[in-house]
């Protein structure tokens, strides 16, 4: 009659269907830039919250998780300024694997601990570029959308942060003595 | 497409970014390149790696009770924004209600104080009217029954109502009692002595017909006073007759000022 009366329920009604079973893709990369629970908690509630506000402006049948996403990264970007962390980009590794002319071994039997290992010891900028495309299966389009930066940014980020993380398995295999898969690696 | 280029776009491959015929090219090189098949399956592993490994942690997993929190503040939110749309609503009503009711009380008061004046100022001119009564009728009354021939063309229509066997009139004049001004008119019923006094009032007084015309009686030293409001003037009547008959004069003269609706 009002608006108010039936749409909220409505609208919380969608934001349940469609939101809520993308916590845990928010919370997972949440923890992924802020490494903190405490910290991760927060800004995933401050995400929903914010969504929830926004949600009569979210079209309905558009991808919800890149949205949420947009607004994980935005609130995040709030955050960093507010608390002064300026974040400096180590660029080292990434000099040396433009050094290297040849694409290193890569390891045949890998576990995911050795992954997430080397996963984290790759430099931010490229690391959630990683995250972003192979584990929330986002495209190359959203995540330039989420991150704020061409896309064209994305693919050169996303290709130097994979060998980055090729090379980082590759240095912990050979540190833990596992075995190699010869062939796989290619002279660029 | 050499193996070079494989190289480069594989990520891409993977990603399923690349355009139809560039994986139809990617396919072709696939069929006959043992190594660039061994590379993409090992791609291939990494990034499933990848994603099962962060889905796996416990590190980034979720705890239940973040879920829980969520949920119950979204409700919470949902809950808070309907009684606040509610207020939304029900604010600007309630400060109409509060306001009309607040008009409304000054209305009433003012009409009340109003009233109060106008009674006060009737229970005055009561008062001045049964003594213009006493002094001016009772004690004068042989002077205007000798003058009475002299002022009966004076005698107005509303009084010849009052006239009959029993009651008769002797005298019309102006005067003053105690300040207040009168059109006095004196009339005998029997023995007793009546006086029509007639004030034309500078009060506004109610025009509503429950007021206007009713009769209110008084009794003061055992004379009798009956007034009612004609227009803009106050009609007395006073005598020392029985309440009933005096209510009865004014009644007839009231009817009869009704009729011809101004005196």
């Amino acid at each position: 009659m009002f608006g108010f009366g039936k749409c909220k329920p409505e609208i919380y009604t969608n934001f349940e269907l469609e939101a809520m079973p993308l916590m845990e893709d928010v919370y997972r990369v949440a923890m992924w830039l802020v490494r903190n629970v405490s910290e991760a908690e927060d800004l995933t509630q401050e995400t929903f919250a914010q969504a929830f506000k926004s949600f009569h402006r979210y079209e309905s049948g558009t991808n919800c998780k890149a949205w949420l996403f947009k607004i994980l990264y935005h609130l995040n970007s709030k955050r960093v300024r507010k608390l002064n962390r300026f974040q400096f980009v180590d660029d080292r590794k990434e000099k040396i694997i433009e050094s290297i002319a040849y694409e290193p071994y890569l390891p045949q039997h890998i576990t995911d601990e050795y992954v997430l290992e080397s996963l984290k010891k790759i430099p931010k900028q490229f690391s959630q570029v990683i995250v972003l495309a192979d584990v929330e299966d986002f495209a190359y389009r959203d995540i330039a959308q989420i991150l704020r930066i061409p896309i064209g940014t994305v693919m050169s980020r996303l290709h130097r942060g994979r060998r980055l993380l090729r090379c980082e398995l590759a240095e912990y295999a050979k540190n833990y003595g596992i075995g190699i898969e010869k062939k796989a690696g290619i002279l660029q | 497409m050499n193996c070079k280029d494989f190289n480069e776009i594989a990520d891409s491959y993977l990603s399923d970014e690349l355009a139809v015929e560039t994986n139809h090219e990617i396919f072709k090189h696939l069929d006959y390149c043992v190594s660039c098949r061994k590379l993409l399956a090992a791609r291939r592993r990494i990034r499933e790696s990848v994603s099962a490994s962060m889905k796996k942690s416990h590190e980034f997993a979720m705890s239940p009770l973040l879920a829980a929190r969520i949920k119950n503040d979204l409700r919470n939110q949902t809950t808070g924004e309907k009684k606040r749309a509610v207020w939304k609503i029900a604010a600007p009503v309630l400060a109409g209600l509060l306001i009309f009711a607040s008009v409304g009380f000054l209305v009433l008061y003012n009409q009340n104080q109003a009233t109060d004046l106008i009674q006060s100022n009737l229970i005055d001119m009561a008062h001045k009217a049964i003594g213009d009564h006493r002094y001016c009728a009772m004690k004068k009354i042989d002077y205007w029954k000798a003058s009475a021939k002299s002022v009966s063309a004076e005698k107005p229509e509303f009084v010849k109502s009052l006239e009959d066997e029993k009651t008769h009139f002797i005298s019309a004049h102006d005067c003053v009692f105690d300040g207040q001004s009168f059109t006095h008119y004196i009339l005998r019923r029997e023995e007793k002595i009546v006086s029509v006094l007639k004030i034309s009032s500078e009060i506004d007084f109610p025009t509503n017909s429950k007021v206007n015309g009713s009769i209110v009686c008084e009794r003061e030293d055992g004379l009798q006073a009956a007034r009612f409001q004609s227009g803009q003037s106050v009609i007395f009547v006073i005598s020392d007759m029985s309440e009933t008959e005096n209510l009865s004069i004014a009644r007839t003269l009231s009817e009869s000022l009704k009729l011809q609706v101004r005196i």
